[in-house]
Formats: C-alpha cells, sequence, structure tokens
C-alpha cells in the first residue's frame, strides 16, 4: 500500500519516463519564465481543457468558472519564475485552479442543479416524473453528508472524473481517493436508508 | 461469531467494491469482490443501491471550453499585468537601474579594461579580439538579463537605495545629533565594509546565475545556438563585471561621504586620508582592482559550475584551482589598497600585492581556458543532461543522510563552498560594525550599558526567533505545496532524521552568522583588550563570565525556540501566505505571554513585600520576578493547553498530509482520565517544586541570610529545584509539539518525549539557574570572578529568554481554538483573536495591575524624608532659575556681537559650513590664537618671536577684541556660558575659545612687561582676572573645572608678574580689588561658585544620607549631556567620594561595603578630580588666596619695610580678611620669611584614594615665590 502510494505520489520530472505533452509543457514554462507571451496563449491552449474541466466541476458556473481560469493564468504568468520544476507544470496549474475555487466557494457556494438548470445547462437525469422520490431523497441525503465527503461524491457522481482527475483536483494522492470516496458511499447510503449498512448485516 | 467475521470482510472490502463499481479496482481486487458479492447478499444489496445511485444521479455534462479563451485570457493577462503594482515596481527599478547606468560614462571599456590587461598579461592574445567583441542582442546576454531578473538579483539602485536608507539616514541622524565623530565612523566602517562584501556577494549571485541556468537547461539552448565556447565564457564574465560595477557606484557614493570626515578620525594613522581629494581618488583605484577581482572570479565561477556535475563533488583539480583563484584574487584587493594608500612608497605591502597581482593574471588565464574546455568538452551536454536529476550534495557532510537538509542547503547557497565563504565575508563586516556599537555601548553609563548590552542581546535573539520561525513556516508550507512533502514523508525518514532536518535548515544559516559575528567580536576584543577591560577610558568592565555566558546561550536558544514554532505554525498551516500571518500571531502572543508572566510575578511579589512588610535584597528580587514565578506560571499555563493544542495539531497533520483517516495517533492510552493524569500530574509536580524554590529564596531574608552568605547547598537545592520544574514544564510544552510533527514519519513516542524532556531539562538549568550556577562556581573558587556580579539586566533578559522559548512553543502551536478547516488567510484581529485571545487578555490584565501596584510602590518608595526633599526642590529651583536668568540675556545684550571673532570658531565646527572669506580671515586670526594655547607662556613668546608673521597676525586679532571685550565687561550682565559640547576630539569647543582669550591676554602681558610697561601689563592681567571671573559653566562639575582652570591661568600668570617686579601700593590695592571682587573668603568663594559646586555640594550631602539613586534621576531630567559626560561625572561622585566603597552598586549578587565617606570639604573632595582634567585647576583657590596674602605680604612689606615674621602680623586693608586659611588643607598657608623674601607653601593633604587607585596623590603642592 505505501510503496503503491509513495509511487503515485512521486513527483512528475522524478518519474522515469517523460510524455511527450510534459515535455511540451516545461518547454513552454521555460519560455515563459523569459517573458515569452505567445508562450503564454500556448501554455493556455495545451492545458485549458483539463483546467477547465476541474473549474467547472467545482463551481459549476460557466462565467464563474471562466474567471476563475483567467485569475489562475495570472497567478500562473506572474509566478511561474518560481516553479522550480517545470515538469510539474500541469500539477502545480491544478493545484492553484483548486485552491481558486475553494475560495470562490468559500464566499459563495456552488450552484444547486436547479441554478444549474437555469443557467443553461442541463443536467441530464434519466427521468423526472419517475424518479422525483428518489431523487428528492437523494438531495437530502447528499445535503446531510460533510462537505468532504459531498464534494468527492460530487466530483465523481455527477461530474464523472476519473479517479486520477479527481486525485489531482482535491490534491489527494489515489488511494486516499478511493478511501475517501468509499467512505462517503458509505456515509450516503447510511444517510438514504436511515441505518445504512447495519441494516443490511 | 461467524457474523463477525462476514460483517468485517464486508467492511473490508467496501472500498474495493467502491472502486469495482467505478472501474477503478485491480485485477485481484475485481476477482475478490465478485467472488464475494456471490456469497452476500447484504453486500449485493449495497452494490444495487450504489449502482442506483450512480444510475440515478443528475450527470452533468461539462460544457467545452469557450472559444478564443486562450488568446481572450492572454491578452487579459498581459493587461493585467501592466497594471500590476509589483510588475510596475520592477519596471520602475529598472529605470532607475538605467539611469544609474548613464552615471558610469563607458561601462563596457571600464569592463574591458581589466579583460585586456588580464589576457594581455596572460600571453592569450590570440583570442582577445573575438572574445571581447561585445555584440547587440547577443542572445547569451539576453538570457543572462532575464535570470538575473528571476533569481532575484537586484538592480542598482535597489543597493542604492539600500544604502541610502540602511546607512545614510543612521548616518544623518547621528550628524543631526551633533555626534559628528560617530556619523563618520560609522560611514567609513560600513563603507569599507561594502567595499569587501559587496562583491562577494555578487559574485556568489553570478554562481548561483549559472547554477539556475544549468538547472533549467538553459546552457544546453546556449550551446545550440552555436556560439564559440569562449565568447559564451567572456560574456558570462563581462556580465559579472558589469553587475559588479553598477553595485560599485553606490558604494563608492556610501564611501565618498564617508571619507572626507574620516581624515578628520583617521587623520594620525592613514595618511593619504588626510586630504579628502585624495581619499576620494581611492574609490576609482578600489572600482579598477576589484574589477579585476570579479572577472577572474567569474572565470572561477564558471570553471567550479562547468566541473561540479550535478551537484557532485568537483574533482580535486577543480577545487585547487579554485582555492588558487581565491586566495591571491582577495590578497590582490588588500594589498592592491595598500599600494594606493602606501604614500611611503613601494614597501612590503605593494610588493606583495603586485606579486599576488601577477599570480592572478595567470590564474585568471588558467580560469578561462578551464572554462573554456569545460564549455566545448563533448561531454557537456550529456553531462548537463544527467545533472537535472535531483542528487544530493555532499558537500553538506554529516547532513548528507537528510534530503531536505541537504535540499534546503542547496538552495540556500549555489554552491555551498563559495557560499560558505561569500556568508563569511558578507557577515564578517556588520559584525566588525557590530563590534563597534558594542564599543559605543562601552562609553554609556554603567547601568544604560548593561541595559544597553542586554535589550542588543535579547535584539539580536528576538530577531533569530523570528527569522527561524518563518523560515522554517514558509520552507514547510511550501513543501506541502508543492506536494513533496509526502514523497519526502515517504522516503523512509525517521521522525527524528524528519524534525532534526527542519531545525538545522532553520537554524544552521543563523547559527552560522551567530558564530561569525560571536568569533569577530572576540578577535576585536582580543585586539583590542581595553574595549572589555574598558580601562583605557577608565570604563569599568561590565563583561564578566556570567554575561558571556548567558549571552550565548541565550542566542543559541532563541532559533532553536524559533525553528520549533515555526514547525508548529505551519503544521496547521495551509500556504505560505498563512503560515506567515501565524507567525506574526506568534510573535504577539509570545510578547503576550512574557508579558503576563513577568507582570504577574512581579505583582505577586509587590503585593508580597507590601502585605509582609519585607525588604528584598535586590538579588532576590531578580531571583523571584526573573524566574521562579514565570516558570511556574507558565508551566500551569502551558501544562492546561498542551492537551488542546496536540490534538488539533494530531488532526490537522493527519488530513493534511495523510489525506486519509489511519490509525489514530496516539494510542487509546494516551485518552481519557489517563491523559488528564498525565497532564496533570506533571504540573501539579511543576508547580509544587517551583513554590518549593519560591519558598527558599523567600527564606533567605527572612532567615537573615543574605544570598552570598548562604550555603551551597541552598544554592544547589534552589537550583536542582528550578531547574526539574522548569525540565517538566518544558516536557510537556514541547512534547505535543515533538509527537505532533514526529509522528507522521514514525510511532515512537517515547523518544520524541525523552527529547523533550532533555531539552526542557537543559533549558531549565541553562535559563533559570546559570547566573546562580556561575555564582556558586565562583563561591566555590572554581572559576575566577572577572567583572562584577550577575546584574539585574541579565536576569530580566532570561526572564525574557524563558518566556520567549516557552511562549514560542505555546503561541506557535496555536491551536487554543483552531476551527478543522482553515486555509484561507484570515484577518489581521481574527488571528490574534485565534492566537492570541487568551494571553493578550490576561497579559492585559495583568499589565494594569502590573501598572497600578507599581505606581502605588513608586508612591511609597518616593517618601523621601520632607527636609531632604524641600532642600533638594530649591536647589533645584535656584538652578533651573539662574539658568533661564542667563539664557534670557540674549547674545545682542552680552555683549557676544563684538566677540563674534571669539565664538566664530565654535559656530562653524557646529553645523559643519563652509567658510566665507571674511570668516576664514576670523579663522586664520584665531588659528594664530589657537596655537598660542598650550605650552609655556615662555616659550610662547620664544616661539612668537621667531615666527613674526604669525605674532602679528595673533596681536591684529587680539587687538580687534580688546575694545569689545572692555566694553562687554562694563555690562554686569555679561556672562559667557560655557556650554558643553562635544568638539573634534573630544574636545569642547566654548572651552578652547576661552583659554584662546585668556592664554593670549596672559601673553599679551607678558610682552608688555618685556617691554617695560609695567602699567599696561597689570592692566591687561587685571582685565584677564575680570574675564575670567565672567565665564561661567553651564552644567556639573565639569564645566566648572574648565572655568578654573582658565580663572587659575589668569591668576597664575598675575602672580607670576607680582613676584617679579616690585608694585606700588596702589597697583597692590587694585589687585586686591580685583581678587576681592569676585571672592573674598573662602567660604564666600564656594558660595560664588556657580551652580554646579553648589550643587555638587548637595549631591555630595545626598550621597551620605544614601539618596545618589533619586540625585541621579533628578540630574537627568534636568540635564541633556552626552553619555561620555555623564558617565565621567558618575565617577566623580561614585568613585572619587566613596572610595571605601566597591563598584558594585547595583550588582544583585556582589558584596556591598558602604563606608563613611571623609569627612572633608566639598572642596577639598573635588581638587583631585580637578587635577585630572586639567592640572592647572588644582590649584585654583590657593592660587587665588596666595595671590591676595601675597598682595598683602607685599603691602606690608612697604608699610613696614619688611616681611611679618608670622601671617598673623599681616595688615589687613580689607574687612572679613583673617588668617590666610587654605582651603586645600582647610589649615594654614605654610609661611616661612626667608633671607632673601618669603616662601608660602599650600599643602594639600588628601586623606582619601582618589579614583586611579594607583596614583601618587598624597603629596603636597608647593607653591613658594622668593624674593
Amino acid at each position: 500500500m505505501i510503496q503503491e502510494k509513495s509511487t503515485t505520489l512521486l513527483s512528475a520530472s522524478d518519474q522515469a519516463e517523460v510524455s511527450p505533452r510534459r515535455e511540451l509543457l516545461a518547454r513552454l514554462v521555460r519560455r515563459m519564465q523569459d517573458g515569452d507571451g505567445q508562450a503564454l496563449e500556448c501554455f493556455i491552449q495545451e492545458t485549458q481543457q483539463v483546467a477547465w474541466r476541474l473549474a467547472f466541476s467545482l463551481l459549476r458556473d460557466r462565467h464563474r468558472a471562466e474567471d476563475c481560469l483567467q485569475d489562475v493564468y495570472f497567478s500562473v504568468y506572474r509566478s511561474v519564475h518560481q516553479l522550480r520544476d517545470p515538469y510539474a507544470a500541469q500539477t502545480w496549474l491544478l493545484r492553484i485552479v483548486t485552491h481558486r475555487c475553494r475560495r470562490l466557494l468559500r464566499s459563495r457556494p456552488a450552484a444547486s442543479l436547479e441554478e444549474l438548470a437555469e443557467s443553461g445547462v442541463e443536467p441530464a437525469a434519466p427521468d423526472p416524473t419517475e424518479k422525483t422520490r428518489e431523487r428528492l431523497g437523494m438531495e437530502q441525503a447528499l445535503a446531510r453528508l460533510g462537505p468532504q465527503d459531498r464534494e468527492v461524491l460530487t466530483l465523481r457522481e455527477m461530474m464523472q472524473l476519473s479517479y486520477e482527475e479527481i486525485a489531482q483536483g482535491l490534491q489527494i494522492p489515489l488511494g486516499t481517493v478511493r478511501s475517501r470516496l468509499a467512505k462517503a458511499r458509505q456515509r450516503f447510503v447510511q444517510a438514504l436508508t436511515g441505518k445504512g449498512r447495519e441494516g443490511s448485516r | 461469531m461467524k457474523t463477525f467475521n462476514v460483517a468485517n470482510e464486508c467492511e473490508r472490502l467496501f472500498e474495493a467494491l467502491s472502486a469495482w463499481i467505478d472501474g477503478e479496482a485491480t485485477r485481484e481486487e475485481a476477482r475478490e469482490v465478485q467472488a464475494h458479492l456471490e456469497g452476500c447478499a447484504a453486500c449485493r444489496e449495497v452494490r444495487d443501491a450504489l449502482c442506483s445511485l450512480a444510475g440515478s444521479a443528475p450527470t452533468v455534462p461539462i460544457p467545452e471550453v469557450p472559444s478564443g479563451f486562450a488568446a481572450r485570457t492572454r491578452k487579459l493577462v498581459e493587461e493585467r499585468s501592466e497594471r500590476a503594482w509589483d510588475v510596475r515596481a520592477k519596471r520602475l527599478a529598472g529605470r532607475l537601474g538605467g539611469w544609474l547606468d548613464r552615471l558610469i560614462p563607458a561601462p563596457q571599456g571600464l569592463a574591458k579594461g581589466p579583460l585586456l590587461a588580464l589576457q594581455g598579461a596572460a600571453g592569450v592574445l590570440d583570442q582577445v579580439a573575438e572574445g571581447l567583441e561585445p555584440r547587440e542582442a547577443d542572445p547569451v546576454s539576453a538570457l543572462l538579463a532575464t535570470r538575473t531578473e528571476r533569481s532575484g538579483a537586484r538592480p542598482p539602485s535597489f543597493w542604492f537605495f539600500l544604502a541610502l536608507t540602511t546607512y545614510g539616514v543612521p548616518a544623518a541622524l547621528l550628524a543631526l545629533m551633533d555626534e559628528m565623530n560617530l556619523a563618520a565612523g560609522f560611514l567609513v566602517w560600513v563603507g569599507m565594509g561594502l567595499l569587501v562584501a559587496l562583491p562577494w556577494y555578487h559574485f556568489r549571485m553570478d554562481v548561483a546565475v549559472l547554477v539556475s541556468m544549468r538547472r533549467g537547461r538553459c546552457l544546453e539552448e546556449i550551446l545550440g545556438t552555436g556560439l564559440e565556447p569562449f565568447r559564451i565564457v567572456d560574456t558570462l564574465a563581462w556580465f559579472g563585471l558589469r553587475s559588479l560595477l553598477r553595485v560599485g557606484l553606490p558604494v563608492g557614493l556610501v564611501l565618498l561621504a564617508g571619507t572626507p570626515m574620516a581624515s578628520h578620525l583617521m587623520g594620525s594613522w592613514w595618511a593619504p586620508l588626510r586630504d579628502p581629494l585624495q581619499a576620494a581618488m581611492l574609490v576609482p583605484v578600489w572600482l579598477l582592482l576589484v574589477g579585476v577581482f570579479f572577472s577572474v572570479g567569474s572565470y572561477a565561477a564558471q570553471a567550479m559550475v562547468l566541473f561540479s556535475r550535478g551537484g557532485e563533488r568537483p574533482s580535486p583539480a577543480t577545487l585547487a584551482v579554485a582555492l588558487a583563484l581565491f586566495v591571491p584574487a582577495a590578497s590582490l584587493v588588500g594589498s592592491g589598497m595598500g599600494v594606493a594608500l602606501d604614500a611611503e612608497g613601494p614597501g612590503l605591502l605593494s610588493a606583495l600585492g603586485w606579486t599576488f597581482a601577477a599570480s592572478l593574471l595567470w590564474v585568471g588565464w588558467l580560469g578561462r581556458r578551464l572554462s573554456i574546455w569545460g564549455m566545448g568538452h563533448p561531454d557537456a551536454l550529456e553531462r548537463w543532461n544527467r545533472s537535472s536529476a535531483p542528487r544530493r550534495n555532499r558537500w553538506v557532510g554529516p547532513w548528507n543522510d537528510n534530503p531536505i537538509v541537504v535540499r534546503e542547503v542547496t538552495r540556500l547557497s549555489a554552491a555551498i563552498p563559495l557560499g560558505v565563504l561569500g556568508l563569511l565575508v558578507v557577515r564578517a563586516i556588520p559584525a566588525v560594525v557590530q563590534a563597534q556599537a558594542f564599543w559605543f555601548l562601552c562609553v554609556l553609563p554603567e547601568e544604560s550599558r548593561t541595559l544597553a548590552f542586554w535589550m542588543a542581546v535579547a535584539g539580536i535573539g528576538w530577531y533569530a526567533w523570528l527569522r527561524a520561525s518563518s523560515r522554517t513556516s514558509a520552507a514547510l508550507a511550501q513543501e506541502s505545496e508543492g506536494q513533496t512533502l509526502e514523497p519526502l514523508i515517504q522516503s523512509g525518514l525517521t521522525r527524528q532524521d524528519f524534525v532534526s532536518g527542519w531545525i538545522q535548515v532553520a537554524c544552521a544559516p543563523l547559527y552560522l552568522e551567530l558564530a561569525l559575528t560571536g568569533g569577530l567580536v572576540l578577535m576585536v576584543a582580543l585586539s583590542f583588550p581595553e574595549v572589555l577591560s574598558g580601562d583605557a577610558h577608565g570604563i569599568p568592565r561590565t563583561l564578566d563570565l556570567g554575561s558571556a555566558f548567558l549571552a550565548l546561550l541565550a542566542l543559541a536558544a532563541m532559533p532553536l525556540a524559533g525553528a520549533w514554532t515555526g514547525l508548529a505554525v505551519s503544521a496547521v498551516s495551509a500556504n505560505r501566505r498563512e503560515a506567515w500571518g501565524r507567525n506574526v500571531g506568534a510573535a504577539f502572543s509570545s510578547l503576550m505571554v512574557w508579558i503576563v508572566a513577568w507582570g504577574l510575578s512581579t505583582t505577586l511579589l509587590t503585593v508580597l513585600t507590601l502585605v509582609l512588610g519585607l525588604e528584598f535584597e535586590p538579588s532576590v528580587w531578580v531571583a523571584l520576578s526573573g524566574s521562579v514565578l514565570p516558570a511556574g506560571v507558565l508551566g500551569l499555563t502551558v501544562a492546561g493547553l498542551s492537551a488542546r493544542a496536540r490534538t488539533r495539531a494530531e488532526n490537522h497533520l493527519r488530513t493534511r498530509w495523510e489525506g486519509s483517516d489511519p490509525e489514530p495517533l496516539s494510542s487509546p492510552s494516551w485518552r481519557g482520565g489517563r491523559r488528564r493524569a498525565l497532564i496533570l500530574g506533571p504540573a501539579a509536580l511543576a508547580s509544587v517544586l517551583a513554590l518549593g524554590r519560591f519558598l527558599v529564596v523567600l527564606a533567605l531574608p527572612v532567615a537573615d541570610l543574605t544570598m552570598t552568605g548562604a550555603s551551597p547547598a541552598v544554592w544547589l537545592f534552589s537550583s536542582v529545584a528550578g531547574a526539574l520544574a522548569l525540565a517538566v514544564v518544558g516536557w510537556w510544552v514541547l512534547r505535543p509539539t515533538l509527537i505532533a510533527l514526529a509522528d507522521h514519519v514514525g510511532r515512537s513516542v517515547i523518544l520524541s518525549a525523552v527529547l523533550a524532556g532533555l531539552f526542557g531539562a537543559v533549558a531549565g538549568i541553562l535559563l533559570v539557574d546559570l547566573p546562580l550556577m556561575v555564582r556558586l562556581l565562583v563561591e566555590f573558587g572554581l572559576v575566577e570572578q572577572v567583572g562584577g556580579s550577575v546584574s539585574m539586566g541579565e536576569v530580566w533578559t532570561w526572564g525574557l529568554v524563558l518566556g520567549f522559548v516557552l511562549a514560542a512553543t505555546l503561541a506557535g502551536l496555536g491551536l487554543q481554538n483552531l476551527p478543522a478547516e482553515e486555509q484561507e488567510p484570515m484577518s489581521f484581529r481574527a488571528r490574534l483573536h485565534q492566537v492570541g485571545a487568551v494571553p493578550l487578555g490576561a497579559s492585559l490584565l495583568f499589565l494594569v495591575l502590573w501598572l497600578v501596584v507599581g505606581a502605588y510602590l513608586g508612591w511609597r518608595t518616593s517618601e523621601i524624608p520632607e527636609q531632604d526633599l524641600v532642600q533638594t526642590r530649591e536647589i533645584l529651583a535656584r538652578a533651573v532659575e539662574r539658568e533661564h536668568r542667563r539664557d534670557a540675556v540674549g547674545a545682542e545684550q552680552n555683549g557676544f556681537t563684538p566677540l563674534e571673532p571669539v565664538f566664530m570658531r565654535r559656530a562653524l565646527e557646529r553645523r559643519q559650513v563652509g567658510l566665507s572669506r571674511r570668516h576664514q580671515e576670523l579663522l586664520d586670526g584665531f588659528q594664530a590664537f589657537s596655537w598660542i594655547n598650550g605650552g609655556d607662556p615662555q616659550e610662547v613668546l620664544e616661539a612668537l618671536r621667531a615666527n613674526p608673521d604669525l605674532a602679528d597676525r595673533s596681536a591684529t586679532r587680539l587687538d580687534a577684541v580688546l575694545p569689545a571685550l572692555r566694553q562687554a565687561l562694563t555690562r554686569p550682565e555679561f556672562v559667557v556660558p560655557i556650554r558643553w559640547s562635544e568638539g573634534p576630539n573630544g574636545a569642547v569647543p566654548d572651552f578652547i575659545l576661552a583659554r584662546t582669550l585668556t592664554r593670549g591676554l596672559a601673553t599679551r602681558a607678558r610682552m608688555l612687561e618685556e617691554e617695560g610697561d609695567l602699567a599696561g601689563a597689570l592692566e591687561l592681567h587685571l582685565l584677564n582676572l575680570r574675564w575670567s571671573d565672567r565665564l561661567a559653566g553651564h552644567g556639573p562639575l565639569i564645566t566648572a573645572m574648565i572655568t578654573h582652570s582658565l580663572t587659575a591661568i589668569a591668576e597664575e600668570s598675575i602672580l607670576g608678574f607680582v613676584e617679579r617686579n616690585r608694585l606700588t601700593e596702589p597697583e597692590l590695592l587694585r589687585v586686591l580689588q580685583a581678587v576681592e571682587e569676585g571672592r573674598s573668603t573662602p567660604q564666600a568663594h564656594l558660595d560664588s561658585l556657580d551652580d554646579e559646586f553648589s550643587y555638587a555640594m548637595r549631591v555630595f550631602d545626598g550621597i551620605r544620607a544614601g539618596r545618589i539613586e533619586e540625585l541621579n534621576e533628578e540630574w537627568k531630567a534636568m540635564l541633556v549631556l552626552p553619555g561620555s559626560y555623564w558617565d565621567r561625572e558618575r565617577q566623580i561622585y561614585t568613585q572619587a567620594f566613596l572610595p571605601g566603597r566597591q563598584s558594585t552598586v547595583s550588582g544583585a549578587l556582589g558584596t556591598v561595603i558602604v563606608q563613611e565617606p571623609p569627612a572633608l570639604s566639598v572642596a577639598s573632595a573635588l581638587v583631585p578630580f580637578f587635577e585630572r582634567a586639567n592640572y592647572q585647576a588644582c590649584l585654583a583657590f590657593s592660587r587665588h588666596l596666595a595671590l591676595r596674602a601675597v598682595c598683602l605680604l607685599e603691602l606690608h612689606r612697604l608699610r613696614t619695610g619688611s616681611y611679618p615674621a608670622t601671617l598673623a602680623e599681616v595688615w589687613s586693608p580689607l574687612p572679613g580678611w583673617g588668617q590666610a586659611q587654605d582651603p586645600l588643607s582647610g589649615g594654614d598657608f605654610l609661611y616661612r620669611r626667608t633671607a632673601r623674601g618669603f616662601e608660602l607653601r599650600s599643602l594639600v593633604s588628601l586623606k582619601f584614594r582618589p579614583f586611579d587607585q594607583e596614583g601618587d596623590r598624597t603629596e603636597g603642592h608647593l607653591w613658594f615665590p622668593t624674593r
């Protein structure tokens, strides 16, 4: 377990193989460190997809996500010379995104699903009429969970992020994602059924 | 049982099941889960529930990234960068830098000079042409510029403003305080320091830039550009040289400002500096020399960097080259300066200098060759590729096994040997300046000096605490942000490795600095023993053995405490910003806790004193307030709080660093009642022990034991008890921190507890009881006591240090009220509330209490006898009134305007302004006056004859002054105040001027006498006497001495006149009248003395009544005097007046023997001191009276034809004249009629030892005119 964790947590540059994408990002970072504006644009293009996905997942608001990312890239540009390991650029970027999102969420929590619908993004629920009661119960159960559980469940169940994406977004090891998700589900089931697994024993 | 097993299995497999649903389980897990599901209905239900959750949960599709996002964002970012203040500041700095660059006429040309000389002399002209051709838009230069900016190299404007603010402002302040000597000395010290330190610093920066280029693989890119290796090498060297020149300019400015003033100071031994112009010329010479040095150094740096393969040890050859480069390079600067400064011609210094210069040139060439070879080496690329992988730096020696330390140290200085060398030099010069500052401290009076010394120690300690704490917390938080903490934790470090690594990281540089500072201070002290002994300046020794130990330990303990705090702070901080905020909070909090402890102890002690009506020895006060009570109070407080603190720290560490819920960090045995018992037990023990020690110390005065009289057993007991108490307290204070910080890397609680306990014990012994232990050692004769004893200030400082160490840990944990999830930087108010609410409130409470009780106590102790108070007030009122009256007489009214030339020079020296032509003329005239100032009158006369020109000028000036002086003397309000001010070389300008006039008058009278104009000579003598009577010293004793020494000059000259010439009766009567105008009898003389004597008499009485401290306070309130003068004044009263009294008036543990001062008159007590200050003043009184006696004897002879047989026979034409009493001996003058005339003797018989105990002061002084 510990072995697995340690390999997961090793920083990018320590891994023996360096992917072409990482190599590209590292080159861009070095050019940004020398004050190249064009490199910044390329860097944004290369990384915007993953950053956007994370920001939107956490914020659930298109406009806030865009504002957030602009702030993030400004921070990146201003402090890029502090980055010692250019190969860790993506991890670094996602970390900044998470920090920024958390700060934003502290001032105003993320939109609920209803608000999300109003903002133009349609939640793709299977069948509203059939599942209304069940869905309401789920919403209530979800509301009863702690913020940490809710966060990880939202990212996995609603945003359909992979474990690795969640790990990067929340800055936690992959193993922790697994255990945290399991615990969250356990508590979710307990909240949903009122008795949880004790009842199933 | 079966059910339990099944549930346990389900529990175990739930995580795998969860992952399996998401398709993230491993193959083995999937198999296991599937197998389990087949046999477990409960889990199938769970699976279905979860699947339905996944199926029914509303999934949110993530929209596409808005189109044109990248371009839009780039534009926005660039716009915002334009607006950002830091970017703008950088740009402004760049503009200033450009301005400074333009000030250097041709940087490239200047840079080329040394390079050309270097290479030309080395015989490598073949490469000069290409190598030095600077090109526009050189890619290497551009890269270097960027890299320099990124690596934090400062623009020249930064250095300029740094020099201006750091050194210019204090110097200006000193100058404003009329302390020109100090200001000049300060500037010169700093200027010279910068001259040496900054090149080193920049050299280090050069290395750092190179290393960062290598790490960032920029060197590969450079090589890829196809530039020739030699060109790259030279560009790098040129870069270093250019940056040096930019730095050199502000440094040169500092030096330029300081040098002319320095010529005043150092003129005696530093010949070239006598001429400011010549001194200013040294700056470019220095720049040139350092330019050579720096370019060679840059080649050396390149060679070092290129040959150190990825942080591995460089080859022995490289090291040898580096060493060979540095030693002669440094010597070149020194000896080159020697050459420039040696006005005598080429001496040993210059020979050495040129030898080293030649060797340097050769070595520089070698360095360049090596660099080029390294640059063009076929393996270079390969090596750099390999070096990009992080490796351990073996230069750090025993720390090698700890990756934290290795990385931090590597990061700290780009190359360790060079970094350490640079650090040495950068720190060495400030240390010398610090030593100088300590020396200045020695000039202060003893009490304020001790206090100032300990304040300085506490200040440095506080700085070290802050720096260590901020450094640790920032570094740890950075690791945490960079997600490099987890690999570190997983790397198999043991807990002590981890914690000790961080402490080393935080403390090692500080300790290095402190050690260097200490070493240099020691070196200075050894070189100039009088700095410490102070004997050369009549300054008593203040630094004794105990003080030295204490200072050292204080400085050692503070960084450690800071590092602990930093670790604790970072453990609960989400990021660097928050860690910084928490550090601020911790700093406040620790201050507050200290105030609590101190306030509480003092308050309790005061209350006890009042309630029990006890009178404590100072030493008891000190011991109680300084150690026992703070220890007890803090022990209880901290023990109570540490439990919660530990729990919270553990929770935070668990969630933040491990990211999951592992098994609890502390075993269940630590919980519940057992934990409470463990907390309360030691706390109770600590308090009992503290109380026991408190009682022991309390019993000392009750049992009529003095501290020195107490048996060693009592000492030992109290020390050990206190140490134990603190050990326990310390264990409880530090243990939670240790556990919290170490638990994520291991589980050995016992080890950390033992460590903390040890630390606590050592700290306890050292912090609380070292003063006592030192004293004990002295008592046993194991250590020789060098100086005074442990003083109040020391123990105060120890209270301070103790408070810091304990409070730092407590406050650094800052965990009284931590919320569970806190990552956002808090507002200041919230932070203060969170970290320091409890100590803040409590401290305020106790502060108020303390103030109230202190005020009450102060009111109580101020109840001195009413009679004394009234008397003292009257004296003060009279003195103040006289002072006001004197000041009310304006310069015009006083007749000062006609006497302007007399005071011109004083004003000039004070204001330091340029001279107009008229002023210059006046000054020339008075330089002639000054010239005749010293020496025997006969010698002056001869010299004046030998130098007619000077005599003429002197005469002209005196003639110009005489009418004005005569007119001024007709005004009764004409008083010439002699004010204290420090002129060059410690002289008092007022005094010099007045003496010049007195001497001038005496000399002129002597000249007239030789010309035969006896009437004119007598006229001038009488004028001189009247003039000297009008001098009035402002300030106590010393100015009185001065004015009386001037009177003595006048009286001595007129005495000589009477001795040499037979005067007529009217003339003698005129002399007598002039004498009597001022003083008729010895008692009247005393009465007519200025405030100073009158006041001194009261002071003397005050001393006898044991009220010297109060009088001191009154003095300080009344007189604003420089410290050196104040110190001297104190000596007069405490040592000359009380010769039997030992010097430790306020020492905590010293034996104080108070002897009754000798019952002599004030005048006779003052006279021996007079002699030390001015020989002539010694006999002022006796001369005065002797003059009168001689006149009367002459009158007697004129009337009766012969001298009387005894003095009693002398006829007195004036009322009040009885026997001619000698004020010095208190008896008669010794008079003897001889065959040729008479002999009059004043016998000074001093019955007490003067302050310099070696002096031979018991012989009488003789005065005898014979006929």
